[in-house]
């Protein structure tokens, strides 16, 4: 076991050595050949080598295939010779890239934060700061138009990186959805406390909703909690149940408040009167969609993804709800999705300056859109002379993800440079436009809490922190499961005792660590 | 004649055998020599960007973060469990199915038997689990259906953390039991039938042949095997354990190397951490080795080393 991964991750460095002997790094730097404006970057013709992720969907010949990059060559003059990770073991694969002789020119794409600051602040990278402020125009407009990107893009006021941006509101968080056809059939109203939900799903147990005569339901139910121990604990005060910043900006860890006893109480409660399903701590996602149809409530990014296409329109989202503990309507907001991981120019590239206006074009607005939809016209059509709402001009042959994997590497990838709310919300079809509008009617994006942004740790702090993070991820998905499954009954002493547990993990050096690195990010 | 003398004659005398042994001897000095230098991550803190050799020495901090685990008992506990209770059932009951084919008359019936056996050898892991957590659940398993039909309660094989252990073991004893008795098969198949006959000359009866010609005969085997068998105790298989997890059983399920993955790819990321864990486990599996060994030379006088 241990031997074969060596041997796998020893012949991996091999080709990958081999793969990059074929870089630019032979040809000398003319920086007269730099255009300083205009669409085009060069004069002569330029092949840069850029490292990045590759997903199976992705165009069988390569990525100079898809449409993005071919027009993009066009216009910019430059040549990129890709090199690829396969998305299924990127880290190791980047990190290999990393240790090579022959950097490339680039590494695009899925740049976690840690490494950005990390190479940033050692000097491996190039400092864009100054770049960034003269050559990419519509990036510094994008960022001037956001509250809170500045910040985000930079590590002690330098930047290394361009920010890879989702502003989707259907992307920011997940969905909790309960049956609005069981709701109707019952004459029962929208949720907005913990008692009514209980009320409902109860409801939705004993009185036959789908109406076929047999108690089949299963008014509440996930893949071993997933997200909807979110969406209960931010009844209770916290959107997450792990390490989160409160209003005063104090690192709390959750499941050591009395808010989390009080979600713990609640979940138990539903458990044992049969309203959470008995099955939730053994299924997985498969188990959970097997359910279909007989689902009240559940969590998920799409209903259609667990209910089936067909009885996607019979879901709509829950509100935030809210608890004699906590009046003020929150809801988890996810933390990646404006992150400065799009690009890292190793300091051995000279193309810093053709790089930052290369990468500039994919947040101009012909750049957001062959990134997302393709081709105006083509690819995509607009349906009205406003440009309020566009067609994607899916082939018959192909499903729409396949045929974004020859317009753009976003598919698979998540967003690429800006995944634009402007653009992507005007698409005019059938599932995302209801994901839109549930989105919007449950209020979600009015009271987003991010529990705690991604943050820089040093060697020494994760080190410090590595074996209790672990440690805590076990207790308390154990914990949890014991309290909500009634194996443990929750009273003042087994709450005593397992604050004493979490004492013995080190809960506290783990606060403080984050803490630290947290007062540090936000300045 | 020294030792080395008489082996340089063997050798220009049998040069071509000798050649022959090459390849194989590349293959070990390339594939596990070579990549033993990789354990010197484990005394550093690697990260990619420094490479190998310029990273900072951290001395036996990648150690001490392992044992000041809230778990590393439990860990440690589970693995051994697992593996040892694995390598008793796993050992005793493909000798019992190989004595059993061993006695059947029939030719087709016996290899019939023998096909049916090891078929489950070849079900890929993720399937096998699949297979396991449908038979298995109480949520209208056929297992709990003849359970429950019987008046019995229902038992929770996947999620009661006492249960976990068996279940874990007899689902590879069923995927596994055909395969790892074939070799026995064919042990016994090459015993001598003189000694077969002239027991029944002298009126042994089967039960007596089985104990006093059959398992005499393949005990150097089965010691060989369980010795083998010993110097992978720490390495209970990672894809089953952690496709069986749950957070029901995670007390128990939790091992060395589900742990080790949580730290080194999900949590923080740690190369050096899942190095130094490797180099522990690797250690311990050594002196267990060397251990029963030892003590297998000392009972039986069968040994490998």
């Amino acid at each position: 076991m241990q031997n074969s991964k060596r041997l796998v991750l020893l012949s991996l460095l091999t080709v990958a050595n081999l793969a990059s002997c074929g870089g630019n790094n032979g040809a000398a730097y003319d920086p007269n050949n730099f255009l300083e404006t205009g669409d085009q970057i060069v004069k002569e013709k330029i092949n840069l080598t850029f490292f990045a992720p590759l997903h199976p969907l992705h165009h069988k010949d390569g990525w100079n295939e898809m449409k993005l990059f071919k027009k993009m060559e066009e216009k910019t003059n430059i040549h990129i010779n890709w090199q690829y990770g396969s998305i299924s073991s990127y880290d190791e694969l980047r990190s290999a890239q990393w240790e090579s002789k022959n950097k490339p020119d680039a590494f695009f794409l899925w740049n976690p934060i840690q490494e950005v600051s990390y190479y940033g602040e050692r000097g491996l990278v190039h400092d864009l700061t100054e770049d960034i402020e003269k050559y990419a125009p519509n990036y510094n407009a994008v960022v001037a138009a956001h509250e809170g990107y500045d910040e985000l893009q930079r590590f002690d006021d330098k930047i290394y990186s361009f920010l890879s941006i989702n502003d989707v509101p259907r992307d920011q968080t997940f969905k909790q959805f309960i049956n609005k056809k069981w709701l109707d059939n019952l004459g029962l109203s929208m949720p907005t406390t913990v008692e009514e939900y209980a009320k409902v799903l109860k409801a939705f147990k004993e009185n036959d909703p789908n109406g076929n005569g047999i108690p089949d339901e299963v008014p509440l139910s996930s893949a071993k909690l997933n997200q909807t121990r979110n969406f209960l604990m931010s009844a209770f005060g916290f959107v997450s149940t792990g390490l989160e910043v409160n209003g005063a900006g104090k690192v709390v860890y959750v499941p050591e408040t009395d808010n989390y006893r009080a979600y713990l109480e609640y979940a138990a409660k539903l458990y044992k009167d049969g309203l959470l399903d008995n099955s939730t701590f053994l299924i997985d996602d498969a188990g959970l969609s097997a359910k279909g149809d007989l689902l009240g409530s559940f969590d998920g990014a799409a209903a259609y993804l667990v209910a089936g296409m067909a009885n996607d329109a019979d879901y709509v989202a829950l509100p935030p709800l809210t608890s004699s503990m906590n009046q003020k309507k929150m809801w988890l907001g996810f933390n990646s999705t404006v992150s400065p991981s799009a690009i890292l120019v190793p300091k051995s590239s000279p193309y810093h300056r053709e790089i930052v206006r290369w990468m500039d074009f994919l947040y101009s607005q012909e750049g957001i859109q062959l990134q997302a939809f393709g081709e105006e016209g083509i690819d995509f059509t607009w349906k009205d002379e406003a440009k309020t709402s566009f067609t994607f001009n899916v082939p018959d042959n192909m499903s729409i993800e396949e045929f974004r994997g020859t317009l753009t590497p976003g598919v698979g990838l998540g967003q690429v440079g800006y995944w634009s709310k402007d653009f992507v919300l005007k698409e005019d079809n059938e599932y995302t436009g209801r994901i839109n509008k549930n989105v919007e009617d449950a209020g979600y994006m009015d009271c987003l809490k991010i529990p705690m942004p991604e943050l820089v740790f040093t060697n020494e702090e994760r080190n410090g922190k590595a074996i209790i993070e672990t440690d805590l991820e076990i207790y308390a998905s154990v914990f949890e499961q014991k309290v909500i499954t009634g194996k443990v009954e929750l009273d003042d002493e087994t709450w005593a005792e397992h604050l004493s547990s979490l004492e013995k993990i080190k809960v506290s050096k783990l606060k403080e660590i984050t803490q630290a690195a947290y007062d540090r990010r936000v300045k | 004649m020294s030792g080395i003398k008489r082996l340089g004659i063997e050798m220009k005398k049998h040069w071509v055998l000798y050649l022959f042994l090459i390849p194989a001897l590349t293959y070990v000095l390339i594939f596990c020599y070579v990549p033993i230098i990789g354990i010197i991550i484990a005394f550093k803190d690697y990260s990619p960007a420094l490479g190998f050799f310029d990273s900072p020495w951290v001395g036996w901090d990648k150690f001490e973060m392992f044992f000041s685990s809230y778990y590393f008992w439990d860990i440690l506990r589970n693995t051994l469990v697992l593996s040892l209770y694995s390598l008793v059932v796993n050992t005793i009951f493909p000798i019992l199915l190989a004595l059993l084919i061993n006695e059947v008359a029939s030719v087709r019936f016996k290899r019939f038997i023998q096909t049916l056996s090891y078929m489950p050898y070849f079900i890929s892991l993720v399937v096998l689990v699949g297979m396991f957590n449908m038979f298995l659940s109480t949520d209208g398993g056929f297992m709990n259906q003849i359970i429950t039909g019987l008046g019995l309660p229902p038992v929770d094989f996947l999620g009661d953390p006492a249960l976990f252990s068996t279940t874990y073991v007899f689902t590879g004893l069923w995927q596994g039991v055909g395969w790892w008795a074939i070799i026995y098969v064919g042990a016994l198949a090459n015993i001598s039938p003189d000694l077969h006959e002239a027991a029944a000359v002298d009126g042994a009866s089967r039960m007596q042949r089985i104990l006093h010609i059959n398992l005499p005969s393949i005990l150097p085997l089965i010691m060989v095997l369980t010795i083998m068998a010993m110097g992978q105790v720490m390495n209970v298989g990672f894809e089953k354990v952690f496709l069986m997890q749950n957070p029901a059983n995670r007390e128990v399920s939790e091992i060395i190397s589900t742990y080790t993955y949580n730290v080194s790819f999900v949590t923080v990321k740690d190369m050096s951490f899942g190095t130094a864990v490797g180099l522990f486990n690797s250690v311990v599996n050594i002196i267990l080795l060397v251990g029963a060994n030892a003590i297998s030379k000392a009972l039986t006088k069968e040994s490998i080393l």
